[in-house]
Order: structure tokens, then sequence, then C-alpha cells
């Protein structure tokens, strides 16, 4: 769709609502990244990795702090609107491969373009088969996830999030199922992938050997306790 | 450790647990509610049953017309009997009635091992007999030896001796008995003086269980035995004898004016009317001897549905209502002082020829309420009260036990009842261990991921069975718990809270018990079953092809084998005409016996309807993602399309559930329509149409066949005068003859107001009958059984004693031209059928009995505003009685009556609407809980909330709309074959009736169900944490 666009965030605090009380999960965090760039994150769990993820994707809003996007600022947009900017904007890579078991790997990420509302060749990829061809699994591509390897299936969802060339890219643990070669193969090829496409990237990994394949990390602390 | 991680599983997991909790708890509710129903209804089949018993017990006494005769017998004693002993046997006959008994006889014969001395015969002292044979049984037949006659305070003396043979019997050593031309039924020796029915019903009152007795006397008293000054009345008359305590205890006897008094008497309405006399003046009644006796008029009563007094007490018939227009009310010492004597005296005169003889008897009311309601105790209890009466003076009389002769029919309709709720029932209780299943499969696939966890934490399969286990019983005992408490409340709202009390604890405790042993076994093992398969399951199974594969039904062919269950049990059945079992009748004390084989055949209809169709429906949406591709069109049809079409039994196994479920609503509604429509035809057909109007006998005048014209009021299509009366004729063939139940109708009236049906005629069609009637003025139509008796075929001459036993009866010559059945309008059963024209021409004096009025509209508003008319009209101007269907179908005495099978079916069908809504509700969110990564992972990819929603909700609707229509279809076949095999239940053949507009009620509340949880599961989607879910693995 477009090339990479940067991200900014800040003084953004996020608390979690448990039986036990409230947990902070993001304390007055600040956040930049160049548009284009590929940022690691690490830090040990509960550091609110996943959270800010689920943040810059605007499928949660903090409870202070701001979130821009390019030139949107995702925390102050509607619900809906928020969801129109994650269709054309984000592509989303899990340890799960979260594709759909009754579509078959090509469904799968023709679905994306689908929801983008984007025709075969007219932003993205050419087709699916393309984008299926260019992570080496186009002879995979009617095959239902379950007939699948775990690194064929993570490929699929790297095709899927891919397909509609979007300006983020966002990636939780993407590599976190797989043994150390898939997971190296799989990296390379994803950040390959974003790189041609001049995608910003913001990937949580606990791996450091995948964190160095980024071209920046940062680390993430637990902020202090409980707050009330 | 297990067990804490299992109640932490169920009290984190509300919504799972309910789900799960739900299918047991219907489950049990239904199972404790049927039975709590059956407990209600048995609770008031007993009251029901007797309710309409006129007399519970009557004894009637055999005190002999013509006199107080006794024999006493004495027989010498010996010391030891041996082969040779001699004993002397002495007989002493008195007469201590005030009249000669004619032509005593005396019977003697020795016992086994005694023998005749011959010669030793003396009867006052002169030798008897020829010196040989026994002279007081002699002959082939025993016949005894005839004294001649006997004059008041005379007695004889017979005496005779007997040796023993080889081997002398025990005692009795001879059996004596005596007959006279007035009492010609043998009276045993040493017979106790007879006790009066005074003193016999004082007895009867101390015995335990009797509420109240009081002395009736009866008797036939002939044409024209009553008059008053010059006038008399015409037509057979009758005198009664019964004190004023026993008019106040009857309220169908209808004192209009005055009172019963001691010495005065009562006189019928009619009589009044005949005689011209009112309170004040006298009666003159002319007894059987001749003689004449005056009374003062006391009071004026209204009789004519005084069942107490003119029930039949002749063995055939003893329900029939043989009603004597002109009768005379006395008291039972008048009686006894004055009508009985005369009766002797004509018995003396008329001997054998006096046919009818008064009846004297005790009639009994036994104390209902601590009857119990089961009618089989019931009927143990009142025959134990039955034979503390016959104890009492026993072998004086007889006792008519009428109350256990009825709980005997009550408790074989108890048993067709309970076969019943089997009926209605059992489907029931499968769809509650099928919804236990469907809840635990649906939540069995949800926990997989858990169990696997499980698994890979080092737990067993034996770990998992024993957490299973461990959650079925702790869901099955709490839904048990909650289970019973609904069923009870469900049946104290289809019956209320008295009909349950009446049961008695020890019942509902037991109901109580077996219901929640049965549902909790049912629905526990099914929630078991579908657990332990989903353990046993290859956890790594590929869940494409799992979601995919067919259900074990489906890959057992379940269906097919309910369709040849189907077709060859039908087969059977219908060659064997197992549909066309025998209907109840409380007249010929039959129950209705329901044939519980046949249950297999709408279960059949059920299983086999709703599995084939969800087989092709599933075919039918597996095609729907052959032409489907992703991108050509919007997300929504293509993964709508896609996923019915790939995993078509999720949605199949939902549109089993609808469809099991919605078929029993539907069946049921079909069944309750059917049945109330039967029972209003049988009500009309017992009425003979839609209105009986009866002119009262205190009505102004006589009415006549032309009066029918006042009935037509508005609302009111059309009327029939009808003459009518039990035994009211009498049939004579070359044969033989007998009194006969002669209807005369008008026939084109008759046949435009009766439920006239053809198959009710054995030789014609019922036009065609009606028609061959109206050509010739002579014919008449027979009924089977009455022609059958007189061996008179279609074409043979009769003749009919018409207007019998009163002034203007003729004989008249007719032809049989046809034969019939039964006749509506005649529920005591019509022998004869004839014009009313012409038996208006033989009689011209005798006018209807009734008329019978057809509503303008047959529906109950119709029939209320034609009733309204009438009653605002004619009715209002003169005395009638005024019957309709309504009231006869209240009025009936059937205990299966006492069924309310409405009520069952309601509470049925409202348990099964329940379980609709639960297993929509289960569908959509166990589509949720297996799937909700799919949606949050669609809502990642920029799916719009609005689309997951209307995706939600088109599944739930395919299911629900597939479920609902094949339900329906599938309800209406099953229903058909309900009707078809409780057929016994109808007296006549019911019509299959499927209301639309109920039929869709659970298809509406299906629907809306399936609109509202679509709904709250899309709200749910939307709260779910996508980040949480997504990261998951």
């Amino acid at each position: 769709m477009s090339a990479g666009v940067a991200i900014e965030a800040r003084n953004v605090t996020v608390d979690h609502h448990t039986t036990a009380g409230v947990v902070r999960a993001l304390d007055n965090l600040d956040l930049d990244v160049e548009a284009g760039e590929s940022l690691a994150i690490m830090g040990p769990s509960g550091c609110g990795k996943s959270t800010l993820l689920g943040l810059l994707a605007g499928l949660a809003v903090p409870d202070s702090g701001t979130v821009t996007i390019g030139s949107d600022t995702v925390t102050e947009l509607s619900e809906r609107d928020r969801v129109r900017f994650r269709r054309r904007n984000l592509g989303m890579v899990y340890q799960a491969d979260n594709l759909l078991p009754h579509l078959t790997v090509e469904e799968n990420v023709a679905l994306q373009l689908s929801i983008t509302g984007v025709k075969p060749g007219t932003g993205g990829w050419s087709s699916p088969t393309d984008v299926l061809s260019r992570l080496e699994i186009d002879d995979l591509a009617t095959r239902l996830p379950d007939k699948l390897s775990g690194g064929q299936r993570q490929r699929a969802a790297v095709a899927r999030a891919v397909v509609h060339r979007p300006a983020i890219m966002l990636a939780d643990e993407p590599t976190g199922s797989l043994d150390t070669s898939s997971a190296k193969a799989v990296i390379e090829l994803f950040l390959d992938v974003q790189r041609e496409m001049g995608a910003t990237l913001v990937m949580v990994t606990h791996d450091p050997a995948m964190a160095a394949h980024a071209d920046r990390s940062m680390r993430l602390e637990r902020p202090n306790g409980h707050t009330e | 450790m297990r067990t804490r991680y299992v109640v932490a599983d169920l009290i984190r997991n509300p919504r799972r647990t309910l789900s799960a909790m739900v299918g047991v708890t219907l489950g049990v509710g239904l199972f404790c509610g049927v039975l709590f129903f059956v407990d209600g209804l048995s609770a008031s089949m007993t009251q029901r049953a007797v309710a309409p018993l006129p007399i519970d017990m009557q004894r009637i006494t055999t005190d002999r017309v013509g006199g107080e005769l006794t024999l006493t017998e004495e027989v010498s004693r010996a010391a030891a009997d041996q082969a040779g002993s001699r004993r002397e046997v002495r007989l002493e006959i008195r007469n201590d009635a005030a009249v000669t008994a004619h032509e005593v006889t005396v019977r003697s014969a020795p016992t086994s091992g005694w023998n005749y001395e011959a010669g030793s015969a003396r009867i006052d002292d002169v030798a008897a007999g020829d010196g040989t044979e026994n002279p007081f049984a002699s002959g082939p037949g025993k016949t005894g030896y005839n004294l001649g006659n006997l004059e008041p305070g005379a007695s004889r003396v017979a005496r005779y001796e007997v040796v023993s043979d080889s081997s002398p019997g025990a005692d009795p050593v001879v059996e004596s008995s005596f007959s006279t031309r007035e009492a010609v039924t043998p009276v045993p020796a040493n017979q106790p003086p007879p006790v009066a029915p005074a003193q016999l019903a004082e007895q009867i009152a101390g015995i335990n269980g009797v509420a109240r007795v009081g002395v009736l006397d009866s008797a036939d008293l002939g044409a024209k035995a009553l008059s008053a000054g010059g006038s008399t009345a015409p037509g057979p008359a009758k005198i009664f004898g019964f004190d004023a305590s026993y008019a106040d205890n009857d309220p169908t006897i209808d004192l209009v004016d005055g009172k019963v008094s001691s010495h005065g008497a009562v006189i019928s309405s009619e009589a009044s009317q005949a005689l011209g006399i009112v309170i004040g003046d006298t009666v003159t009644v002319q007894l059987p001897d001749g003689s004449d006796t005056d009374f003062e008029v006391s009071g004026v009563a209204d009789l004519s549905r005084a069942r107490s007094l003119f029930a039949s007490r002749r063995g055939g018939d003893l329900e029939n209502f043989v009603y004597t227009r002109h009768s005379v009310v006395v008291t039972p010492d008048v009686f006894a002082a004055t009508v009985l004597p005369a009766y002797e005296r004509a018995a003396v005169d008329l001997g054998g020829r006096l046919k009818n003889v008064p009846v004297r008897e005790v009639d009994i009311w036994v104390d209902r309420s601590p009857l119990d309601a089961d009618p089989s105790t019931a009927n143990a209890q009142t025959q134990r009260i039955a034979e503390d009466v016959t104890a009492q003076a026993a072998h004086q009389d007889f006792l008519l036990d009428n109350i256990s002769n009825t709980l005997t029919v009550a408790a074989d309709d108890a048993s067709a009842a309970k076969s019943l709720f089997v009926f209605l029932g059992v489907p029931g209780a499968l769809l509650a261990a099928l919804l236990a299943a469907y809840a635990g499969s649906v939540l069995a696939e949800a926990q997989r991921r858990e169990q696997a966890t499980l698994r890979i934490r080092g737990a067993s399969r034996r770990d998992l069975l024993r957490m299973l286990t461990l959650r079925t019983a702790l869901l099955t005992l709490a839904g048990s718990i909650v289970g019973l408490g609904l069923g009870f409340l469900a049946a104290t709202a289809a019956l209320g809270l008295d009909s349950l009390q009446r049961a008695g604890l020890p019942r509902l405790l037991t109901s109580a018990a077996l219901g929640t042993a049965g549902g909790l076994v049912a629905t526990g093992a099914a929630l078991y079953l579908t657990g332990r398969r989903s353990i046993d399951r290859e956890i790594h199974e590929d869940r494409a092809r799992y979601a995919t594969r067919a259900p074990l039904w489906r890959r057992a062919g379940l269906d097919i084998v309910a369709i040849v269950v189907l077709v060859v049990g039908t087969i059977l059945a219908v060659r064997a005409d197992a549909f066309a079992g025998e209907a109840g009748s409380v007249y010929f004390g039959r129950a209705v016996h329901l044939k519980l084989s046949l249950l297999v055949l709408p279960i059949a209809v059920w299983v086999a309807g709703t599995l084939f169709g969800a087989r092709l429906f599933g075919a039918l949406l597996a095609r729907t993602h052959r032409h489907a591709t992703v991108g050509t069109s919007k997300p929504l049809i293509s993964l709508y399309r896609l996923g019915v079409g790939r995993r078509p039994w999720a949605i199949g196994n939902a549109v089993v559930a609808v469809s099991l479920i919605v078929a029993l609503a539907v069946s049921l509604t079909a069944f309750t329509a059917s049945y109330d429509a039967a029972k209003v035809e049988d009500a009309r057909y017992a009425t003979g149409s839609d209105i009986r109007i009866t002119p009262g006998p205190s009505a102004g005048h006589e009415y006549t066949v032309e009066d029918a014209s006042l009935f037509r009021t508005p609302g009111v299509a059309d009327v029939a005068p009808v003459i009518y009366g039990v035994r009211n004729v009498i049939l004579k063939s070359a044969r033989t003859s007998d009194p006969a139940n002669l209807a005369a109708v008008d026939l084109e009236a008759y046949a435009a107001v009766a439920p006239l049906e053809d198959q009710h005629f054995v030789t014609s069609t019922a036009s065609e009958a009606i028609e061959i009637l109206r050509a010739d003025p002579t014919a008449v139509f027979l009924s089977a059984d009455m022609a059958d008796f007189l061996r008179a075929g279609v074409g043979d001459g009769l003749q009919v004693l018409l207007a019998r036993g009163t002034d203007q009866q003729t004989t008249i010559d007719v032809t049989v031209a046809g034969l019939f059945e039964r006749l509506p309008g005649f529920p005591d059963g019509a022998s004869a059928l004839m014009s009313i024209d012409e038996h208006s021409r033989q009689i011209p004096s005798m006018g209807p009995d009734f008329y019978l009025a057809s509503a303008t509209s047959g529906n109950d508003a119709g029939l209320q505003a034609a009733t309204g008319s009438l009653e605002a009209g004619p009715v209002a101007a003169d005395s009638f009685q005024i019957d309709t269907r309504e009231t006869m179908l209240a009025r009936d005495q059937s205990s299966l009556a006492a069924l309310n099978i409405g009520g069952l079916v309601d509470l049925d069908a409202a348990f099964a609407l329940s379980m609709a809504v639960v297993a929509i509700a289960i569908f959509v969110f166990g589509l949720l809980l297996q799937r909700r990564r799919e949606y949050v992972t669609l809502r990642a990819q920029g799916l719009e909330p609005r689309t997951i929603r209307v995706l939600i909700g088109a599944e739930a609707g395919t299911a629900a709309v597939g479920g609902a229509v094949l339900g329906v279809l599938v309800g209406a076949a099953m229903g058909f074959y309900f009707v078809t095999v409780l057929q016994p239940l109808f007296v006549l053949s019911p019509a299959y009736v499927l209301p639309a507009g109920a039929a869709l009620v659970p298809v509406g509340i299906v629907l809306v169900a399936t609109a509202v949880t679509a709904v709250m599961a899309s709200a749910l989607v939307n709260r779910l944490d996508p980040t949480e879910l997504l990261r998951d693995e």
C-alpha cells in the first residue's frame, strides 16, 4: 500500500484490572520508531511487550498517553476508524499462526486482500500466489493449515500479513514456536520482505538472536508492581 | 488436587458450567415434572371417577312378596358316625305372614355319604311318597315336595331318616330349602328372620367408611295408576318410598314445592300437571291388588334428573336412565304399611304373573375423602367396605357395588394413562438426554485444548477420565437439584398445588427419587460419554478433518435404520390392524387399552425424519463452498460459504437438535389439537348436535313436531324434533321380541343437525339411509345388534308396539330397510330409527322428547350465540333443559377425561421449547467458544465487528431455520402417527388437525432465540481481549 511510516508513543500508561487488583502493564512509556525501521522489543514476561503491540495495532487503547502512526493519532480514533486504519496499514504476525482452519493457505492470504478491499495486482502483490511464491510456499497454496508444518504455517501467516503491503508490520514472537533453523529462515524471509516493502516493523521477541536481525532493539522493564 | 482443579474450572467458567448443567436441569425437570404430573392426575382420577355416581352401593333386599315363611331343619345328633349310622331329619315350615302362601314346596336331600332311608318320610306323621324314593328330592331333577297352600299362622312338619354309607361325610347331613308360587327363588332352611330395611340401614351406617345411608323403596304401578278427581295420569306410574333426609341429600331430586311428609305424598311435576292437582289436593294411587289409596299431596318435585331413582336396577343395563313421568313419593313406613301388603295380595292372586315386584334397598354412600388417590387402592378400600356391608344380615340379599365397579374401570384407565404418559413423555426424555449430549459434545470440543495442556503436563488418560467423572457428577448433582425444583414448579403450574398435595408426600417423594435418578442417569451418561469420546480422540487429530467429519449417526447410517424400522413397523401394524384399537367405554365397563409397542412408530418418524433431513441438509451445505472463492466476493459471503460448506456438520448437528425439539413441540401441538377436536366431536355426537333442548316436566304445554320452528332463533341453523326413550317400544320379529329404544326423527332436519357418518351405517351411506326412510314411511333402520337379536335382516317385516305402556299404544307393521352401528344423540344406544312423521301419524298425541339444534357457526362463539338466543327467547318463556356439546364434554364420565392431556402436553411443550432455546444458545455460544480465535483474528485483520456479527448470525440462522423447517415437517408426520396410534382414546375416528398458527410458535421461539443469542454472542466477541487471544498458542 504505502512505504513505512513513523511510530510515536508518548506517556503511554496501561492498567489491567484483575481480581487481585489493578496491575500496571505500561507506565508512561515513550517510543519512537522511524519509518521503514525494524525494531525488536525485548524484555521479561509481563513487561508489557504484547500490550504495547496491541496499542500500536489499535486493538486496545491506553489509559493515558497517545500513539501516533504516520499522521494518524491512533488513540484518538473511534473503534470504527481504528478498524479501517488496521485494515489498510497493518500486517500482523503472532507466535500462533491464527490461520482460519477451514481455509486453504491461498484463501487465508486472499481473505486479507478481500478484507482490505484491494484487488490483486492493483496495489499489493499481483496475486496471493505471488506472495506465496516469494515466501517459497506456493506449492502449499491449496493445503489447509493443518496439513502444514509449523514453519510452513508461519510463512503462510507472514504471507497473509504482507499481502496487502501494509505500512506497519507488527510481530509478536513470530518464531516462538519454531525450531532454531526454521525460526532463522522465517525471520530472515520476514525481514527481507519488510525491507523490500519499506514497511516499519515492530517485533517482540525473547530471543536475542532474532532481535539481532532487526535494525534496532530496545528493552522494556516491568513497571513497579501494582497501583491502585 | 484433581477435585480442586475441577471445582475451580467449573466456578471460573460459569457460562460453560451453566451450559452443561442446563441440559441436566431440563432433563431432570422434565422427568420429575411428568412424574409429579402423573401423581397429581392420579390423585384426581379416583374423585373424578366416582363423582358422577348417584349411589355408591345398593343393598337390594330380597324381602319376599307373599309372606314371611320360615323353614326350620333339625337333624338328630349321634356320638360318632360310622357305616350304617342313622339320623332323623325334621323339617318345619311356618307361615307367619298375614296372607296365604301358595304351592309351598319343600326340597330336602342328604349330602354325600348319607342316603335316604326308604319309607321313612312322614308329613305331619303321615307317610309320604312312594316308599322307595325320597319324596323331598325326587326324580332326576331332585324335585321337592309340594305341600299345597299354607294359611296364615299355619305350619307343617316333615320327617325322614338318613343312613350313612361306608364312609359317612361331615355335616351338613342334609340340605333343605323351600319355595312358593309367590317367591319362586328357593330359600335355604334355618335362615334367620329377615332384617327390616330400616334396621339394616342402621347397622350399615355404623360401618367404618360409610358416610350415610338411606332407605329407598320403589315399585312400578302400571298404566293409569294415578288419578285425582276425574283425571287420570296417562301411561305407567311409579311409587317411591324415601324420607326427607334422602331427598335432602340428593341434589337431583328437585322439590319444586312443599316437602316430603310422613303422611302425605310428593308427586312429580308431570303428574301434577296431568292431574291438575297441587299441594293439599288428594291423589289416588291404584295398587296392584286393585285397591285404591288416597294421599294428600304434600309436595311437587321435578324428578326428571333423579338418577338415584330412575337408574335401571336390571343387571344388563344398570346405567340406563329409565324415566317414568308420573310418580308419587311416600315415606318408607307408608310404603311398608300400604304398598307392600297390596303387592303381597297381588302376588297371592297373580303368583308368577306378578312381573314387577317392589324393590327395597338400602342405599349407601361411602366417605370418599379417605379414598386413596390411586383408583386401584381406592378400589381395594371400597371392596373392604362392601364386604362389611355384605356381612350385615348375610344371605338375606345382595349388594350392587357401583363404586367398586367404577373404580375397577378407573384403575384400568389409570393404567392406560400411564401408557399415555410413556407415549408423550419418552420423546421428551430422549430429547433431554440428547440436549445434554449436545451440550457435552460442544463443551468437550471447547475443552480439547485444556485437556491437551493437561496431558502435556503429565496427566494420564485415567486422570482425565477421573476428572471427567468428577465434573459430570458435580454438574449432574447440581443440575438435578435445580431440575427437581423446576419439575415441581412446572407440574404445579400445570395442575395446581392442590392436585399435587392430594397425591401425598410418599408418592411425590418416590416420583422425585425416580425422576431425579432417571434424568440424572440419562443426561449424566450423555454428558459423560461425549466427554469420554473427546478425551479418547487423538489430541493432535487433524482439526480441519475433525470439523468436516460426519457425526457418528451419519457414519453409522442411523437415519436409514430408523427409516427401515418405520416402514417395516407401519406395514406390520397396518397388516395386523393394530391401529384400530377398541375405544374405552364407561357404559360397557371397558377401559382404554393402548399398545405401547406402537410407540416405536412416532419415535421412528421423529428420528428417521430428522436424521435423514439433516443428511440432506448437510449434503446441501457441503455444496455451498464448491464455487466459492475468496477475493471475488465480499469477505462475509466467502467466509460464510466456505465456513458452512467445509464444516457442514457443526450446523448439521445443530439442525438435528433444533429439528428434534421443534418436531416434538409441533407433534404435541397437532396431537392436542386433534384430541380436542375429537373430544368436541365426541361430545357433539353424544349430544346429537350442538344443542339439545328438552322440555321440562313442568313445561307449560305439550310441545309438538311443529314447535321446532320456535327454536330457530338467531344463531341456530336448524332444529330436529326427536321422539326417543329407553325401552319405549317393543320390536317383534318372526322369531322373538324385545323392548327397544326407538328414535323417531324429522329425517331431513336430523340429517342437517346431527353428525351422521357413513361409517356408522352398515348397509348404506348416511344420506342413502335418510332417503330410504323418507321414501318409505313404513321403513325402519335397526341397529346391527338388535337385528342380530331379532334375527331380522334387510327386507324382513317387523311389528313395532309404539307408545308402549300408554293409552295410545298401538302396533304397526314395518320393514327393515337397513342397519346401522350407532347414531348420534343416543349415547345409551338407539335400537331403531324411523320417521317422526310416521310416528306422529300413528300416535298424534305424542310430542317430541327433545329437539336437536345446530349452531350457525361451529366454533365456541357460535355455540354461545345460539345458546344465548335460545335462552333469551323461547327457553325463557317456559321450562326447558338446555344441554350443549360443551356441557356434555364437562360431564364426560370417563376417568380418562381426568387425564388432562392438554396439561401434560403443555408441560412437555414448555420443556421442549426451553430446550429449543437452550439448544440454540449452546450452538451459538459453542460456536463462539470454538471459533473465538477465528473471530478475533478477523478483527485483527480489519474485519468490522458488524460483519462478524452478521457472520455469527448467518451461521446460527442457517441452523435455526434449517432445524425449524425440518422440525415442522417431521413434527407434522410425527403428530399424525401419534394421533393414529392413540386412536383408542377417541370414541369417533379422530381427524388429524395441525393448527398452522400454533405449529409456528416453536419456530418463532427458535428464531427469536437465535437472533437474541447471536446478538449476545457478537457482543461477547467484541469484549474478548484480542491481544491475549492472538498471542496464545
